[in-house]
C-alpha cells in the first residue's frame, strides 16, 4: 500500500491546455474528473495509469489529464479497447474509463457487460445526468419516468420505458468485484464519492476483478435548470431512481 | 491420364468421410508432388448434406485448385452419382457405392467401377471405414500413389485408437484388392 | 529454415501472423473463418501470446482499437457480416492513425446470404467502407501460400503508415489446402512506436501522450486542427498509393485478350489462360495483389495497347469499375462474375471452363 496523501488545491494529474476546454455553468463533469485526479494522486498512480475518455461531454477530462489517454473513442466501446490495453501490458498498468451514461449502458451495454462478465481488471466511471448531454438533451437509458427530454417532450413514459439502473446490474455479474454510486450534492457526497473511486481503484490495483462506479451529475442547460437547482434535483429526484451506496464489495472471486 | 497431374472428386454426404478421405490422399501426395491442392466442398448444414472435396496432385503448378471437370470421381453415396457422373473428362473413371445405387450411368466415354464398400466395411466390423474401403478402391484402381503412403497418414491419424486403425487398415486394403479386379 | 506443412488459407493467415510476431487476435466466430479463429484459440496461448474471443465484432474492432493504442501488433479475421459491424472502428483508426490488421474471407451476400465463398465485399473494402471517406491498403491473394507471405506484409505496412490494412481472403482461398514453406520475410527496419500509450513512467521522456479519433476536433501534437488533419491523411493516401501497387502480370506481351482478377477467381482465370495458350489464343493476365491501390497503369498501358479486358470477379461487377476507370474508355471490357456460376446453389462458383469459355468466344472470329 502507498502512504496516504491528502491533496489540497489543484490536483497535479489535472493540466492546463493551450487552447480554452469550455464548459456549461455548473457542470460536474469537471468535478467528477477532479475526484478521479485527487484519487490517481493519492494512490500515485499518474505514471502507469491510461485514460479512455469514451463519447461524452466529459471526455475533455482525457485531454486534461496528466496522463497517457486517448479519446473519445468509438461511441460504448471504451471497455473493449481498455481490456485490451489491460491484457497486452499487464497488471502494472491501471486502465480507467470515463464514459457517460448513454456511452456505457445505451449503445456500449455490450461491451460494458462483457467487460463486468469476464471480470477484466478495470474501472469503469460512468457519469450518469439522465440525458445525452453532448447532443444536446436527448433521451437517456437514465432519462427518469415523466422526466422531459428534447425527444421525450411530454415526458418519458411507457412508449419508451424504464430507466436502467446500471450499478445495481453492474453488482449482478460473477466478474464485478466493485460496484457503487455516488453524488457530488454536498462535500459529505463528495466525499464518499471519492471513498467509492478509491476502493474501485483498489480492487483494480489488487487485481480482484472488474470496478465500476456510477456518479450522479448535475446538466444544467438540458435540465434547463440553475446549477443550485440542479443539485436540489439530484438530491429530490435522481436520489429515489438511484440511490446511493455500494452494490458489490468482494475481496475474491468465487 | 498422365502420370504428372491427378484430379480426382470424393463425393458423399456429411458424416461419412468424404472430405476425410480426400484428405488423407491429398496428405500422402505430398510426398511424391511438389504440388497439391484440396478443396472442400461442403454447404451450411453439415449432417446428411452433400459434401465432396476435389484432390489435386500434380508436378506442375497447380493453377486453379477447382476444375469443373477431372479425372476421376470417387461416389462414396450412391445418391450423389447423377451429380457427379457429369464431372468426370471423357476416358475418365468412375468409382461407386454399390449400397442403394438405383441410378445407371448413361455415359459410354467413362470407365464405371461398382464397390460394395459399406457392405464389406460392415463385414469388417465398421460401416464408417466405408469411405476409406474406397480410397483404397481409388488406388487400387489407378496406382497413382504407394498404398503405404496412406497407410502411413492413416497410423498418424488413428494413432490413439488402434481398434479403429486396424479395422480402417483392413478396410483400405480391402478396397485395393477390390480396385485391383 | 523453410518448413513445409499442409494447410488450409485459413490457418495461414495464423501462421503468417505468428512470423510477423503479431502479439494478439481479438476475433468472433463467423463461417467461411473459423479455422482463423481455431487457430489462434489453439497456438497462441502456449506461445505466450493473446487470444479472446470477443462478445461481437463491434467489440473485435475495439479491441483491435486498444491493442492497436498501446502500440502492439494485433489482428481480428471475419466474414462479411462482420466486416460491416467493423466499420466504424476502422474508420476511427484511420483517424487515430493506429496500425492494426483485418483479415477478411469473404462470403456471399448481401445481408446473411451464404457460408460460402464470395468476392462481394471488393467495393466496400477497397473504397473504405465505414463513415469519411478513409483509405486502407488492402491485400489479395490467391492461395495459401500468398496469405502467409501477405499477412508479413500487412503488418509491416500497417506499421509503416499507422494505418489499417486488410486482407481479402475469400471462402475457397480460405478453406482449402495445400502445402505452405513457413518463411519468415525481412523488411526494411521502422521507427519505434513512440506513440504508443504505455503509462507515462514506462517512457524516458516521461511526458504523457495523447492519442484520439476525434483528431481535427482535438488538437493533438500531430495534427493541430481539422484541415491539417485532412492533409495528413491525404498526403499519407498519397504515398501508399505511389508506393504499394503490386500485382503480378503474366504473358501480356502478345495477348489480345487480358484477363484481370482477385482471389480465387485469379486461380480459375489463370487455369483458363493455361488452357487459351495451349490452343494458341492469346490471353494474358493482370492480378492484382493490391486491390487498393489499384494498378491502374498497367491497365492504362494494355489499354492503349488495344486489348480488350475480361474481369472475372464472383459478384456482381465491382473490380469491373476500377479497370474502367483505370482504362479511360480506350478498351472493351467484358466481365465473368456470380451470374455466371456453374451451379445455382451457395457452393456454385466461377470455374476455369467458365472462363475459357468466355475467351474463346471473345477472341473468336
Amino acid at each position: 500500500m502507498t502512504e496516504r496523501r491528502r491533496i489540497t488545491g489543484t490536483p497535479k494529474l489535472k493540466i492546463e491546455l493551450p487552447v480554452p476546454v469550455g464548459a456549461c455553468q455548473g457542470c460536474q463533469h469537471g468535478s467528477v474528473g477532479r475526484i478521479i485526479w485527487e484519487v490517481l494522486e493519492e494512490l500515485e498512480l499518474g505514471e502507469n495509469t491510461i485514460w479512455i475518455g469514451g463519447v461524452t461531454c466529459g471526455t475533455m477530462n482525457a485531454f486534461l489529464s496528466d496522463l497517457d489517454a486517448v479519446g473519445p473513442v468509438p461511441h460504448g466501446r471504451a471497455p473493449d479497447i481498455g481490456s485490451a490495453m489491460k491484457r497486452l501490458l499487464g497488471k502494472e498498468t491501471i486502465i480507467i474509463t470515463y464514459q457517460g451514461d448513454g456511452d456505457a449502458i445505451a449503445i456500449g451495454t455490450e461491451s460494458l457487460i462483457q467487460a463486468a462478465a469476464r471480470a477484466e481488471r478495470i474501472t469503469v466511471f460512468m457519469a450518469n445526468n439522465a440525458n445525452y448531454g453532448t447532443t444536446g438533451g436527448q433521451m437517456a437509458p437514465t432519462t427518469l419516468m415523466e422526466q422531459r427530454t428534447t425527444t421525450t417532450p411530454q415526458g418519458r413514459g411507457m412508449v419508451e420505458g424504464f430507466p436502467i439502473n446500471t450499478a445495481e446490474l453492474v453488482a449482478q455479474l460473477r466478474g464485478t468485484a466493485y460496484s457503487a454510486r455516488g453524488a457530488i450534492t454536498s462535500p459529505a457526497n463528495y466525499q464518499r464519492t471519492k471513498k467509492y473511486v478509491k476502493k474501485a481503484l483498489q480492487k483494480q490495483i489488487d487485481d480482484i476483478g472488474f470496478s465500476f462506479v456510477e456518479i450522479l451529475s448535475a446538466c444544467p442547460p438540458n435540465w434547463g435548470k440553475k446549477p443550485v437547482d440542479c443539485l436540489k434535483w439530484i438530491d429530490d429526484e435522481m436520489i429515489s431512481q438511484y440511490p446511493l451506496g455500494e452494490f458489490r464489495d468482494l475481496e475474491s472471486l468465487n | 491420364m498422365s502420370s504428372e497431374r491427378f484430379e480426382v472428386i470424393f463425393a458423399g454426404v456429411g458424416g461419412m468421410g468424404a472430405l476425410t478421405a480426400g484428405q488423407l490422399l491429398a496428405e500422402a501426395a505430398l510426398a511424391y508432388y511438389p504440388c497439391v491442392t484440396w478443396y472442400p466442398n461442403i454447404t451450411t448444414a453439415r449432417r446428411n448434406a452433400p459434401a465432396d472435396c476435389i484432390v489435386i496432385y500434380s508436378k506442375e503448378v497447380i493453377a486453379s485448385p477447382l476444375i469443373h471437370r477431372v479425372g476421376a470421381a470417387v461416389i462414396i453415396e450412391s445418391s450423389q452419382l447423377r451429380t457427379f457422373e457429369d464431372r468426370v473428362k471423357p476416358g475418365g473413371l468412375v468409382i461407386v457405392e454399390t449400397a442403394g445405387l438405383k441410378d445407371h450411368v448413361s455415359r459410354r466415354d467413362i470407365t464405371v467401377k461398382k464397390i460394395p464398400g459399406l457392405e464389406t466395411a460392415l463385414r469388417l466390423g465398421n460401416s464408417r471405414a466405408a469411405n476409406l474401403l474406397m480410397l483404397g478402391a481409388y488406388i487400387g484402381s489407378t496406382n497413382t500413389l504407394p498404398p503405404e503412403l496412406i497407410e502411413e497418414k492413416l497410423e498418424d491419424r488413428f494413432s490413439k485408437n488402434k481398434k479403429v486403425l486396424e479395422i480402417n487398415l483392413r478396410a483400405f486394403h480391402e478396397g485395393i484388392r477390390l480396385g485391383h479386379n | 529454415m523453410n518448413e513445409r506443412i499442409f494447410v488450409n488459407g485459413n490457418e495461414a493467415v495464423g501462421w503468417g501472423a505468428l512470423a510477423a510476431d503479431c502479439r494478439a487476435f481479438f476475433g468472433y466466430p463467423i463461417t467461411p473463418q473459423n479455422e482463423v479463429t481455431e487457430w489462434f484459440a489453439r497456438e497462441f496461448p502456449k506461445r505466450g501470446r493473446i487470444f479472446i474471443q470477443t462478445s461481437s465484432e463491434t467489440a473485435s474492432i475495439n479491441w483491435l482499437y486498444g491493442g492497436a493504442c498501446v502500440g502492439a501488433r494485433v489482428m481480428t479475421s471475419t466474414s462479411s457480416p462482420g466486416w460491416a459491424l467493423m466499420q466504424e472502428t476502422i474508420s476511427h483508426m484511420v483517424n487515430t492513425e493506429v496500425p492494426c490488421v483485418v483479415v477478411l474471407v469473404q462470403r456471399g451476400g448481401p445481408g446473411q446470404g451464404t457460408t460460402r465463398h464470395a468476392q462481394m465485399d471488393y467495393a466496400s473494402a477497397t473504397w473504405g467502407g465505414g463513415h469519411g471517406g478513409y483509405k486502407n491498403i488492402v491485400l489479395t491473394p490467391a492461395s495459401a501460400q500468398e496469405v502467409h507471405d501477405l499477412m508479413q506484409l500487412a503488418f509491416y505496412l500497417a506499421d509503416k503508415y499507422c494505418n489499417p490494412v486488410i486482407v481479402l481472403s475469400d471462402g475457397i482461398i480460405g478453406t482449402m489446402m495445400e502445402p505452405i514453406a513457413l518463411r519468415e520475410i525481412n523488411f526494411n527496419s521502422l521507427p519505434e512506436k513512440d506513440w504508443a500509450l504505455r503509462g507515462k513512467g514506462r517512457r524516458k521522456d516521461g511526458q504523457r501522450r495523447l492519442l484520439s479519433s476525434g483528431q481535427g476536433l482535438i488538437p493533438t501534437s500531430r495534427n493541430p486542427n481539422y484541415l491539417t488533419l485532412l492533409h495528413t491523411l491525404h498526403n499519407k493516401f498519397q504515398q501508399m498509393a505511389a508506393h504499394e501497387i503490386r500485382y503480378e502480370a503474366s504473358l501480356l506481351e502478345d495477348a489480345e485478350l487480358v484477363l484481370v482478377a482477385f482471389g480465387y477467381a485469379a486461380r480459375a482465370s489463370l487455369q483458363a489462360m493455361n488452357w487459351a495458350r495451349a490452343e494458341g489464343i492469346k490471353v494474358g493476365m493482370i492480378r492484382p495483389i493490391t486491390v487498393w491501390p489499384f494498378p491502374s497503369q498497367i491497365v492504362k498501358e494494355e489499354a492503349e495497347k488495344g486489348v480488350k479486358f475480361l474481369v472475372v470477379e464472383d459478384n456482381l461487377g465491382q473490380m469491373v469499375m476500377d479497370v474502367k476507370m483505370a482504362s479511360e474508355g480506350k478498351a472493351a471490357i467484358y466481365l465473368v462474375s456470380a451470374l455466371d456460376r456453374h451451379e445455382a446453389m451457395e457452393g456454385g462458383a466461377i470455374y476455369p471452363e467458365k472462363v475459357l469459355e468466355k475467351i474463346k468466344e471473345l477472341t473468336a472470329s
